[in-house]
């Protein structure tokens, strides 16, 4: 029970008739920095939500830190640092207040902690949080969340809007305090090289659908680019996740390609290449707009 | 924790400060108006006691409040902002604490010092004239805590999750009530209402920020407390618009449509001139003239004076209750037949379509105004009691008050114990009243005319003319109302009404000149068969929503069709409940349960039962393609599960997929 | 010591493998001697701002490989050289590699001996080692 930190039992939410989160079940392991892709709209944010119990699910149940998502005890809530889209923040409250306002709630606060963030951010303290730049709120925003030393981390979408040096500077603080311990993040992204720099698994998120939860090698080993004539008539490939044109030939990004499979393909002349994250990512994220995606998707159903 | 919270807030909402000099200068306003508005009247209102002034000052504290209580909620609730609000090692409950003693603490802050400084104000000398006691100050007080109660009302209304801004505020409905209750009413009365508004709203309130308004997540107690809190608000909107409606709809009727005033055989419609007298001569029914008495030449808006000008002088805690004084005054009272500037009141006469008709009924001896006749002779509401003393004044120069001796004679029987005994003109051993001496009167001054009744009979005194007559009553029950009433409609009803008593067969009513000869008479030609009345929009709205009691507030259906109607109804309800119930899957228990409320409370059922229960959210089910239950895995019409989904052969998991179960 | 680590993200080879491959070279052109210490997983996860547990998976392959070593509380050495494979074994794993190599040079059109002495240049280049040694 406690080697998982977050255990999502067919979690579902619908807003009105639309289902934003369908059936999701996951587990994440104590110590596990893992990535929740997606594109926008495909439930990461309502996801995190529900495993925060600030929105409850319709269907489906999840725990987090071994509570019941929607009966979380204060005490627990004191060891889940959680950042919220956007970095809210109270913007009347100066850097200085808000440390001290925060540091009321939290027995565990550590103002070393927090000033070393807010310093890699070079923000001063008179600051009020309203003229902060974006990147420095998110700086703060980050530095409340670590500074209590939370177990957990859920960061949604920590760098959006950001530049790339505030970008790499919440990296940097999250590999800073978090390395090393058996501390878990839950993080949402669209930055693709931080996915690639931090986390350990990766969990893909598409139209509202678990479509992959897995070690970040262990995806990257399963998915495959075969090159083929595009004038070739377009085989029955099973695991085909996206396809692309380019010039002359054909990319198709396949997964859990089988010996049989790669076989085949080999056999009609492909090109095998290894493929980059971001490139599988987005041909999973991108998938249902493919020329291929109807027969793809009808095979994946039947099986 | 609840500090830091405290804290934050305050400093958040320090804004809200600004009301100090505002409100203070309405209030300075607000005196300096009202004094000037009454130095040329010689019944001078004090301004602090004026009701226009402490209903002003109410409704600026109430708004200050709801202000209040919107501020401190609204800039959480962003979805961000809200998870940094509640994301914390903190109860919902310490977070809203923290919220509500900031919010108490502005509201003192802003309406305290203005309040305190106009009762100070009042209590030194020379600013008001007339008498001051401290007590006088309590009703302010009382207000000023009343009006706390629209902070928490705020909070709630901007935690809930209605669709549309008019239903987020039911909620007011809750510190509306509690205003009403407390405005008139004695002050151990008035705490009480504040408790009970309190102890509703805080655990809504609480519930609301624990859950974010969901009700499918809630407890039962706070589902119940909710819906105590918004279904009223939920029926009594609907019910005013259609009564609009109707009131539209039905042809306008005057607002006193049977008022009989006889002037020279003619029937006129201005009974209530002060400079009129009009003589009711009541007639058995053996057309034997039992007595006749002047009906009570007053102005309305003098007697209201006059009531206020006696609770100055003896000072009740509130000016708006005079009620808990009339022993002071002796045992006389006035039957306060309402006015039309009365507020409240005259709407609820207008809507109902009564009259204002008072009943006296004995109490010990005394007499009292109980309730108001509607027009099937029912007691349709208890109405206050109005002290009145006649021709009573201030004397602004010494600001005392000259109570002119006035005479009441009751019998030794009914009496208290503490007048003198004496000889009525009638022969009767009477009582006089306890309060002539006290101010000096003698029995021989007395000039008024009153009706008094004991539990064995009617008496009608006129000191002029008829100066004490005893009525006995004709059915030889104990009388225990009687109507003073120039409506014929009323008499005839009440001489038909079994269980309401009737003032002995009046049928002939007769004017008299000034030297007691008769002018005019008119008879009331005859008594059988019963009033037709007829069936209005409004009737049919009251039985729509209170099929039970619709009936017994307005019955003007004749039996059978009543009936039918609300049966009809209660089924089509009933009927309303089934299908809805069908959808939501409830137990047996509970489906019965809720057929049985929507029978008998047919609209207002079904609206409870909207507001009490939390809908399904239905979906198409993908194997047969009914609506079904998202919430339940498994199909309410196929027993199909939601099917998982299986990205297929494309999946990546490293982790062996656990089937979800619900 | 100018050992420098670099890792580019966006290539299709995982980050700890890039650590992995840049060790080994480092080791094999002598730029990392016996005894060289490197970086802590900490302290090379904070330079390359990457995953500590992505450095410590490198670590632990190199370890296995017997590339580095690593003492308990005094940090990660570069190991003694020691055969670990067989012949067979190192064959194997070269085996891809010159498949790569002599298709290219085909395709491009080298012959034999072009190849070998551009194989003999590269050799002491990187290696500072003489052909035919070993």
């Amino acid at each position: 029970m406690s080697d998982y930190v977050i255990q999502a039992n067919g979690l579902t939410r619908y807003f009105g008739q639309k289902c934003a989160v369908d059936q999701v079940s996951f587990r994440i392991p104590r110590g596990c920095i893992a990535a929740l892709l997606g594109r926008n709209g495909s439930g990461k944010t309502t996801l995190m939500r529900m495993l925060l119990g600030m929105l409850e699910p319709t269907r489906g149940s999840s725990t987090i830190l071994g509570h019941q998502s929607l009966a979380i005890p204060p005490e627990a809530r004191g060891r889940i640092g959680y950042v919220a889209e956007g970095h809210p923040l109270y913007p009347w409250m100066t850097v200085g207040q808000l440390a001290a306002h925060q540091s009321r709630f939290y027995p565990t606060w550590n103002n070393t902690v927090y000033r070393s963030i807010v310093d890699h951010f070079q923000l001063n303290d008179s600051t009020r949080a309203g003229s902060l730049s974006r990147g420095q709120r998110a700086g703060v925003a980050l530095a409340l969340a670590l500074a209590p030393e939370p177990e957990l981390l859920v960061l949604d979408d920590p760098s959006l809007g950001l530049d790339p040096v505030a970008r790499r500077a919440i990296l940097e603080v999250i590999i800073n305090v978090c390395g090393g311990g058996d501390r878990t993040i839950l993080l949402s992204t669209h930055e693709m090289q931080d996915v690639e720099r931090i986390a350990d698994r990766v969990l893909i998120l598409d139209q509202s659908q678990l479509v992959a939860d897995a070690e970040k090698d262990y995806l990257l080993s399963h998915v495959q680019e075969f090159i083929i004539d595009n004038t070739k008539q377009n085989p029955d490939i099973r695991g085909l996740v996206s396809t692309r044109n380019q010039g002359n030939s054909l990319h198709l990004i396949v997964a859990n390609a089988d010996e049989a499979g790669a076989g085949a393909l080999l056999a009609a002349g492909a090109q095998q290449s290894d493929v980059t994250l971001e490139d599988a990512v987005i041909a999973y994220l991108s998938r249902r707009g493919s020329a291929l995606a109807g027969p793809a998707g009808q095979e994946g159903g039947a099986a | 924790m609840i500090g830091a919270v405290y804290r934050a807030e305050l400093r958040a909402n320090r804004i809200a400060l600004v009301a100090l000099p505002v409100l203070s200068m309405a209030m300075y306003g607000g005196i300096r108006y009202l004094r000037h508005l009454h130095t040329s009247n010689a019944y001078s209102y004090q301004s602090i006691l004026d009701d226009a002034f402490v209903g002003g000052v109410f409704l600026a504290m109430a708004i200050t409040a709801l202000g209040l209580g919107v501020l401190h909620i609204a800039r959480d609730t962003g979805q961000g902002a809200w998870a940094f609000l509640m994301h914390r090692p903190a109860t919902p409950g310490q977070i809203l604490l923290g919220k509500l003693a900031s919010a108490l603490t502005i509201y003192f802050a802003v309406t305290a010092p203005p309040l305190l400084a106009a009762i100070f104000w009042a209590a030194t000398p020379g600013h008001l004239p007339g008498p001051w006691e401290w007590g006088m100050a309590l009703p302010s007080l009382v207000d000023l805590l009343g009006a706390t109660l629209y902070i928490v009302t705020g909070m709630l209304i901007v935690l809930r999750n209605a669709r549309w801004f008019g239903t987020r505020l039911f909620p007011l409905l809750v510190p509306l009530c509690c205003t009403i209750a407390m405005w008139d009413s004695r002050f151990v009365t008035a705490i009480c209402a504040l408790l009970i508004g309190w102890f509703i709203l805080l655990a809504v309130t609480w519930s609301a920020m624990a859950t974010r308004d969901r009700p499918s997540i809630q407890r039962w107690p706070a589902r119940l407390l909710t819906s105590i809190a918004l279904v009223p608000a939920s029926i009594l909107v609907p019910v005013i618009f259609a009564a609009i409606i109707a009131e539209y709809i039905r042809p306008a009727t005057s607002f006193f449509p049977h008022q009989l005033t006889l002037r020279d055989g003619q029937l006129l419609d201005s009974t209530y001139d002060a400079q009129q007298w009009t003589a009711r001569i009541i007639v058995n029914r053996q057309d034997q003239v039992l007595t006749d008495a002047p009906v009570l030449p007053l102005k309305l808006t003098e007697q209201r004076m006059q009531s206020t000008m006696l609770y100055q002088d003896h000072n009740a805690w509130s000016p708006r209750a005079q009620a808990p004084n009339y022993r002071r005054f002796g045992h006389y009272y006035a039957a306060d037949f309402g006015s039309a500037s009365d507020g409240l009141r005259s709407w609820y006469y207008q809507f109902s379509k009564r009259y204002f008709v008072c009943y006296l009924k004995p109490i010990r001896g005394e007499a009292f105004i109980t309730g108001y006749i509607g027009q099937n002779g029912s007691v349709t509401n208890k109405a206050r009691v109005e002290p009145f003393a006649q021709g009573s004044r201030l004397n602004s120069s010494t600001g005392t008050f000259v109570i002119e001796p006035q005479r009441v004679y009751l019998p030794t029987s009914i009496a208290p114990p503490s007048g003198p005994i004496f000889t009525s003109p009638a022969g009767e051993t009477c009582r006089d009243a306890s309060y002539l001496p006290a101010y000096g009167a003698k029995p021989e001054d007395a000039r008024l005319n009153y009706v008094i009744i004991t539990d064995k009979a009617l008496y009608l005194v006129d000191a002029q003319r008829i100066p004490f007559a005893r009525m006995p009553h004709p059915s030889n029950k104990p009388v225990v109302t009687v109507a003073i009433t120039p409506d014929p409609d009323v008499y005839m009803a009440l001489y038909q009404n079994e269980n309401a008593s009737y003032i002995g067969g009046a049928s002939v009513f007769v004017r008299f000149r000034a030297d007691g000869t008769k002018l005019a008479q008119i008879e009331i030609p005859e008594l059988q068969p019963p009033l037709k009345k007829t069936f209005g929009n409004s009737d049919l709205l009251m039985m729509a929503l209170f099929p039970p009691f619709g009936p017994l507030i307005d019955a003007h259906l004749p039996p059978g069709r009543g009936l039918l109607v609300l049966a009809t109804q209660s089924v089509i309800a009933a009927l309303g409940a089934l299908m809805i119930l069908r959808r939501a899957r409830a137990s047996v228990i509970s489906k019965i349960l809720w057929v049985i409320i929507a029978l008998l409370g047919g609209v207002s059922g079904l609206i409870l039962m909207a507001g009490t229960r939390s809908w399904p959210l239905l979906v198409r089910c993908p194997a047969c393609g009914k609506p079904r239950r998202a919430s339940v895995l498994q199909c309410d019409h196929c027993g199909a599960n939601f099917p998982i989904p299986d990205p297929g052969p494309i999946g990546i998991f490293d982790t062996t997929r656990e089937p979800a179960h619900a | 010591m100018a050992f420098d680590l670099r890792i580019s993200t966006g290539s299709s080879t995982p980050i700890f493998r890039q650590i992995i491959d840049q060790v080994r070279l480092a080791v094999a052109t002598a730029r990392l001697k016996e005894g060289d210490a490197l970086a802590s997983v900490r302290a090379l996860a904070e330079q390359l701002v990457v995953n500590p547990n992505t450095v410590a998976k490198a670590y632990a392959e190199l370890a296995r490989d017997g590339v580095i070593a690593t003492h308990q509380g005094k940090g990660v050495f570069i190991a003694a050289r020691r055969p670990i494979y067989t012949s067979a074994e190192r064959l194997r794993r070269l085996e891809p590699a010159l498949d790569d190599l002599v298709r290219e040079a085909i395709a491009l059109g080298f012959s034999t001996d072009d190849v070998q002495k551009l194989v003999q240049t590269h050799f002491r280049k990187m290696a500072g080692r003489k052909d035919g040694e070993s």
